[in-house]
């Protein structure tokens, strides 16, 4: 096939023509070429080759034609292509719309079949036939189908709601005739009521022997009573079955669904008193009454005694009574009659018994405090050595109980005279002698002193240590540096301070220890003393005292054994603080309230043998520890109590037994007081038999104590109040006491919830369910006697 | 080992401790006795003793006596006590004998002994637990939880140090507590007893962060009558502390104390080690010595000396240093130096007023202070597993090639560690090296052993022993673990139980001071419960009594019927109206939603 039949194209017509040119140069220039016919000779070679250049150049010329047509014949192609691609496209949409057209139009016809064959509610209405319509409305004939339709609907309408209404009017009437049933069922009742009455009334009537024909009065009424209703009943019947009859022609008219309904209801009403299970047998009750009251027996009569035993706490019986009387005073009012023996060796019998009496009066009448009262004595004691002075200077002797008493024979008392001078200054001193022990008792006894300074008794009281049977006497000296480092202290202690002790034997017992303590330095919080030129010392403020001891470091420690420790404290300040004095009185020494006393001892310094510089002496004699040991025993005096007037050491210590012995009687009440308090206020604390002895025994001591102080024998008062104290406060501090306090009964019930929750509670739901029946049945029953 | 080297320790040990009765004489000494032990290691030995005369004690006039103390003493008639604080382990093997030959320590923890003044055995315990409670106080310890359960009554073990006039009347008590930390709390009281209270002399050395921080440490106070034959009696009492402190250790800064390893270019290896290598090394200690100073060592330099000691002429030497003659030392102006003639011993008299330092500069080259060898080693080790049983083994060496070593081994357990001593085993390991059975009674040669109580005493076991020339014996016994009461663990129970050490006295030549090894404490772990127990025990038991009760209960008083009949039943009750009201509104409301639909 040539190529131009392919090539039909016109465009590309002119490609072929080119070709075919081209073609031909090409051969043209090929056969020019050709090296057979080749000239030899230069001349032809040169012509040949300028031959075949333009032959060439003309063969070159013609493929860029064809080259050109051949881009354009390929831009047409694409441009070809281009167009039948819009085409194409152009008619696939036409396509789609044709598509969709279908489809729409396939739709539109199932539609209109659908609503052609649509079955409406119209037709299936149960109308009477159009040929009945016609004749009844003639004036329908000429209309249209739907209008006849129509108008056969509107009739049907109209019909129906006619006999809607028929309906309603018959079940009016059925109402009106349920109604009037009822009512005749209400007088059946009665009247069977009324047969019932009249039958009670009448069968007594015929177990009575035959009656006579006139019977007694009250019987014809009755008959006629019991006649009446009986006539009653028949219509009733009658009535009853009308009743009956006439329901079903009623429902029959009203149509079946009624009927039906009236059916199911009255089969509910059935199966209900079908379901409802026989009344319990007696038996089943009393055994369910049985068992819960096992269960209650088991749990009143056996768990709560057990519980009861192994909880309870053993309280042994305190006479709570008399414990409170005695904490309030009503058991025991202390007296404190003193006995002074009066010795006149210069005077005659009846002279100095009438001086007796009137110095007694004029005591009495400057006594303002009865429970201390001072009883004058006459003794005929000789061995008294009793002097006469000018002078009405009263002489207390400062070792003895003596008061010696020196008088101008002038004023010995005349007989006759009922107020003697004399009488009245010896009353006065002696007064004088025992005003400071009174104020003091008073203030023990009431709180209130009168007529004295109160605040130096309660500063006093507050000073002094708690009444013990041992105290421990702790001798210490401190010093900063490294001397002194020794002191004569055995010696100085038997010297100036075992008198004093073997004075106080008969109150206290004293142990003594002493210790020698180096490098004790002051507390670093303490302010450190300051050098005063004026006074040429260094001193040390006096609110600042307080920090003086340095607690933390200093070896203090209270004695082993019973009974507190007094401590002493000898300072020795360092040579470079010496001497060190308190700023405010150039005072050395002053008293720790209920701990000791502290002294600054100034010892002379000595010259250290190298530098020059002074040193403290190693040792401290026995000479230079008097002052601090006078000091101590002063403190002493002071922090056990002891009255500072009068100025007797001996009085000062029957005073002292006074006054101890009624601290001792106050405070063991008082703790009496506080032990019944404690015992009411928490019932959980057990008390064992040995609180309940200590009692006792206090209680015992304590009156004993109390008379002992009434006759006067105040050691034996002591000492009895001693004993009552120490047993009041082994008593109240019991140990086994404090244990069960903090084991409350809560606590036990909260460990066993989980056992006496879920056990306690269908119990008690159980119990109280059988009440709840048992007051039932007692209320049936009483209503039923009633 | 040589003779003159024993001697010489001896004789080191005689100038700090055993200056008998004789020398006695001054009322109050102190010395410090320093010692450089191998591995870099100082120990420093405090000694202070203070007299006081029978009378002046009886009668409560204290001077070096302290007065705390003394009154305990006197309370508890007590007439002579031993009490030891110690913590740490004292390594035999690189560090010789004991200081004062074991004398003067404890077992880890807490240990006191006292000789009791009582008529009998009763009113001896009564005293004792006084005399516990009352130091447990005083020393801020827990002495007083030595009960009769700690409390042993050795037969063998213990002699007394004092004289005692009348020594029938008088009980020995010991008690020990191994458990106890020893720390700074028990350091202050240690110090308020000294007469000069760590302000001058060589307690002014003391600090707790030093003391507590040594390789070992052991501080005793001991009390003591002494009766010489010519004068009269008199009450001693001796404070010692001794102490093993590593030097590197203790020089480190205070400010900077994080430890930091030594650079590898520093460090000297020891290249006989089959494994020694470019990144592994065994550390060879420098063979001049550590350098080191009072200063450096313990942190402060020694203040002055205390005055009370000065008078007497024998403690004008009162800090001495073992170190060879030909080594340095520098001391600071106004100490003297004395060097005694053993060549190995140096003491120095210090001034009153200067404070005094002393310090060794790295020597190379030089001889070393010889050690002697331990007479004894021993080594007690809990052995078995399972928590019902286990047992006790311990082995004793003895190092001599000629000589046997007899000793006694004490030996306090705890009542819940019950020995068998039928079990008691001995194996004997000679020269050659090959371990052959023994029967016990070869080696054992007495035995005092009362068996515990349980919750009353403990076991108490003394065997007198004797172990054979180059030889070491192994001695084992089994023991039950007993289960304790809930209420008896402590608060760390599943860290185990101490049991104390067992003590080593050492018999030899009558009239020679006594010799002392303590083994270490060990832990023994016990069959520990879970604590919440009691309460889920009620909980569970209240929970199953009350589901039966309840069940039983309910079967017995329920009525039955059958299922419609309770309906019935139950819409009479108050429960089933409400009940049939509220279906009744449900109903109506689904009618609405019918409606509604």
């Amino acid at each position: 096939m040539a190529i131009s039949e392919i090539v039909s194209d016109e465009s590309l017509l002119p490609v072929l023509g080119t070709t075919a040119e081209t073609l031909a140069q090409c051969q043209q220039l090929i056969a020019l070429l050709n090296p057979e016919n080749s000239p030899t000779d230069p001349t032809g070679l040169q012509e040949l080759s300028l031959a075949a250049s333009k032959q060439q150049k003309i063969l070159f010329a013609r493929l860029a034609q064809l080259r050109g047509q051949n881009r354009d014949a390929i831009f047409r192609v694409r441009d070809t292509k281009h167009a039948t691609a819009e085409a194409r496209q152009e008619i696939d949409r036409l396509h789609l719309q044709l598509q969709n057209l279908y489809y729409e139009q396939k739709h539109l016809t199932g539609e209109i079949a659908a609503c052609e064959s649509y079955d409406h509610k119209y037709l299936s209405l149960p109308l009477i036939p159009v040929e009945e319509f016609l004749e009844l409305f003639p004036e329908h004939r000429e209309s249209n189908e739907h209008d006849l339709m129509v108008a056969r609907i509107n009739h049907e309408h109209a019909e129906r709601e006619k006999l809607e209404q028929a309906r309603q009017e018959l079940l009016k009437r059925k109402q009106a005739l349920i109604a009037e049933n009822k009512k005749r069922k209400d007088d059946l009742a009665n009247l069977d009521k009324d047969l019932e009455k009249f039958i009670d009334l009448v069968l007594p009537e015929a177990a009575v022997p035959p009656v006579p024909p006139s019977p007694p009065s009250a019987f014809p009424t009755l008959l006629q009573h019991a006649k009446a209703p009986a006539f009653r009943v028949n219509i009733a019947l009658a009535v009853r079955l009308q009743g009956t009859k006439h329901a079903p022609t009623m429902t029959s008219q009203t149509g079946d669904h009624e009927s039906l309904q009236t059916v199911t209801s009255t089969a509910d009403l059935k199966s209900i008193t079908q379901r409802v299970p026989p009344p319990e047998t007696p038996e089943a009750i009393q055994t369910r009454f049985r068992v819960i009251a096992a269960f209650w027996a088991v749990i009143i009569f056996l768990g709560f005694p057990i519980w009861w035993k192994t909880t309870s706490i053993y309280r042994a019986h305190l006479p709570i009574q008399d414990m409170v009387d005695w904490a309030d005073g009503k058991a025991c009012r202390p007296v404190f009659p003193l006995e002074i023996h009066v010795v006149a060796p210069a005077m005659q019998s009846p002279e100095s018994q009438h001086l007796v009496r009137t110095t007694q009066h004029a005591l009495d009448d400057l006594n303002e405090f009865a429970a201390h009262h001072l009883r004058l004595k006459l003794t005929n004691d000789t061995d008294t050595s009793v002097t006469q002075n000018i002078d009405n200077n009263p002489a207390l002797r400062a070792d003895t109980t003596q008061l010696d008493i020196f008088y101008p024979p002038s004023q010995a008392p005349i007989p006759s005279s009922s107020n003697p001078p004399l009488s009245i200054f010896i009353a006065e001193e002696l007064q004088r002698l025992y005003s400071e022990e009174k104020a003091t008792i008073a203030y023990i006894l009431s709180g209130e002193a009168a007529g004295h300074d109160l605040e130096s008794i309660s500063r006093r009281l507050r000073r002094s240590m708690k009444y013990a049977d041992t105290y421990h006497l702790s001798f210490s000296l401190f010093t900063p540096g490294s001397a002194p480092s020794s002191w004569d202290i055995e010696a100085a202690v038997q010297e100036y301070l075992s008198p004093l002790l073997h004075a106080f034997g008969p109150i206290s017992n004293f142990t003594i220890d002493t210790q020698v303590q180096l490098y004790a330095t002051f507390s670093p919080m303490a302010p450190p003393p300051v050098y005063d030129q004026t006074e040429a010392a260094w001193t040390l403020k006096k609110e600042d005292l307080s920090a003086f001891i340095n607690a933390a470091e200093w070896p203090l420690n209270p004695s082993i054994g019973n009974g507190p420790t007094l401590n002493f404290i000898l300072y020795v300040p360092d040579p470079s603080q010496s001497p060190m004095v308190v700023k405010e009185n150039r005072a050395s020494s002053w008293i720790i309230p209920q701990w000791g006393g502290v002294f600054l001892l100034n010892p002379p310094l000595a010259q250290a043998d190298k530098s020059g510089s002074q040193a403290n002496p190693t040792h401290i004699s026995q000479e230079v520890l008097r002052p601090a040991f006078l000091t101590f025993s002063h403190q002493l005096l002071t922090l056990l109590g002891t009255p500072t007037t009068p100025a007797s050491l001996p009085l000062r210590l029957q005073t002292l037994i006074r006054v101890r012995a009624a601290t001792l009687l106050l405070s063991a009440s008082s703790t009496m007081g506080s032990l019944a308090r404690l015992t009411e206020s928490l019932p959980s604390i057990p008390i064992p038999a040995t609180v309940a002895s200590s009692v006792s025994t206090t209680l015992t001591h304590l009156s004993s104590a109390c008379s002992h102080l009434r006759e006067g024998r105040f050691s034996a008062a002591l000492a009895s109040a001693r004993i009552a104290e120490t047993e009041a406060e082994r008593s109240f501090f019991e140990k086994s006491m404090v244990g069960q306090v903090y084991f409350p009964d809560e606590h036990k019930v909260a460990v066993y919830l989980p056992l006496l929750g879920p056990i306690g509670v269908p119990l008690l739901v159980g119990l109280m369910k059988e009440l709840k029946r048992l007051v039932a049945g007692w209320k049936a029953r009483k209503r039923a006697t009633a | 080992m040589t003779v003159p080297a024993l001697f010489s320790l001896l004789l080191a040990l005689a100038v700090t401790l055993w200056s008998l009765p004789a020398s006695a004489s001054s009322d109050y000494q102190e010395q410090l006795f320093l010692q450089p032990l191998p591995q870099s290691s100082l120990l420093a030995s405090f000694n202070f003793r203070g007299n006081t005369s029978q009378q002046s004690f009886d009668n409560q006039h204290f001077r070096y006596f302290p007065r705390a103390l003394g009154q305990i003493l006197q309370h508890a008639h007590t007439k002579e006590l031993h009490l030891r604080f110690t913590t740490g382990r004292w390594d035999a093997e690189s560090w010789g004998p004991r200081p004062w030959n074991g004398s003067k320590e404890g077992g880890t923890g807490v240990e006191l002994w006292a000789w009791i003044d009582a008529t009998d055995d009763e009113e001896a315990f009564a005293k004792w637990i006084t005399l516990t409670q009352s130091l447990s106080g005083l020393f801020c310890a827990s002495m007083n939880f030595v009960d009769s359960t700690r409390t042993t009554r050795p037969v063998a073990s213990f002699e007394p140090t004092g004289d005692h006039p009348h020594a029938e009347g008088l009980h020995l008590l010991h008690g020990t507590l191994p458990g106890e930390v020893v720390c700074t709390e028990n350091l202050t009281p240690f110090l308020k007893l000294l007469p000069c209270k760590g302000k001058t002399g060589i307690s002014s050395l003391f600090d707790g962060h030093k003391l507590f921080d040594a390789a070992w440490q052991s501080m005793s106070v001991d009390m003591r009558p002494i009766c010489p034959s010519d004068g009269e009696c008199l009450v001693q009492i001796e404070q010692t502390v001794d102490m093993v402190l590593d030097i590197e250790r203790s020089k480190r800064s205070r400010t900077n104390p994080i430890p930091r390893p030594v650079p590898n270019e520093q460090l000297l290896c020891d290249a006989s080690k089959p494994y020694n290598s470019e990144d592994t090394c065994y550390p060879l200690e420098k063979a001049s010595g550590k350098a080191w100073s009072l200063q450096e060592v313990f942190g402060r330099s020694l203040n002055g000396v205390c005055p009370l000691a000065e008078s007497d002429g024998s403690s004008e030497q009162s800090v001495c240093l073992r170190v060879p003659h030909e080594r340095q030392v520098f001391h600071s102006e106004g100490a003297v130096e004395h060097k005694k003639p053993d060549g190995f011993t140096r003491c120095f008299s210090l001034s009153s007023s200067q404070p005094f330092d002393l310090s060794i500069p790295e020597q190379p080259g030089q001889v070393q202070v010889p050690l002697e060898a331990p007479v004894l080693h021993a080594e007690r080790t809990i052995v078995g597993h399972g928590q019902e049983r286990g047992g006790m083994r311990i082995i004793f060496g003895n190092p001599s090639k000629t000589t046997s070593v007899d000793f006694i081994l004490f030996e306090s357990l705890p009542w819940f560690l019950r020995p068998y001593i039928h079990t008691l085993q001995a194996t004997i390991t000679g020269p050659d090296g090959v371990p052959r059975e023994v029967p016990s009674s070869e080696l054992v040669t007495g035995t005092f052993y009362r068996p515990a109580i349980d919750r009353e005493r403990g076991t108490q076991l003394e065997l007198a022993l004797s172990v054979p020339a180059a030889s070491s014996v192994t001695l084992t016994y089994d023991f039950e673990k007993a289960i304790l009461r809930y209420t008896e663990y402590p608060p760390d129970a599943n860290r185990g139980f101490n049991v104390a050490p067992a003590v080593i006295r050492i018999l030899n030549a009558p009239g020679s001071a006594p010799v002392y090894i303590r083994s270490t404490s060990l832990l023994l772990p016990l069959p520990t419960p879970d604590f919440s127990m009691p309460y889920n025990v009620i909980i569970l038991t209240s929970t199953v009594i009350a589901l039966a009760f309840g069940t039983v209960f309910n079967i017995l008083v329920r009525r039955i019927v059958s299922v419609d009949q309770a309906a019935a039943l139950g819409a009479q009750s108050l429960k089933g109206r409400i009940l049939g009201k509220l279906v009744a509104i449900r109903d109506r409301l689904r009618k609405k939603e019918t409606k509604v639909e």
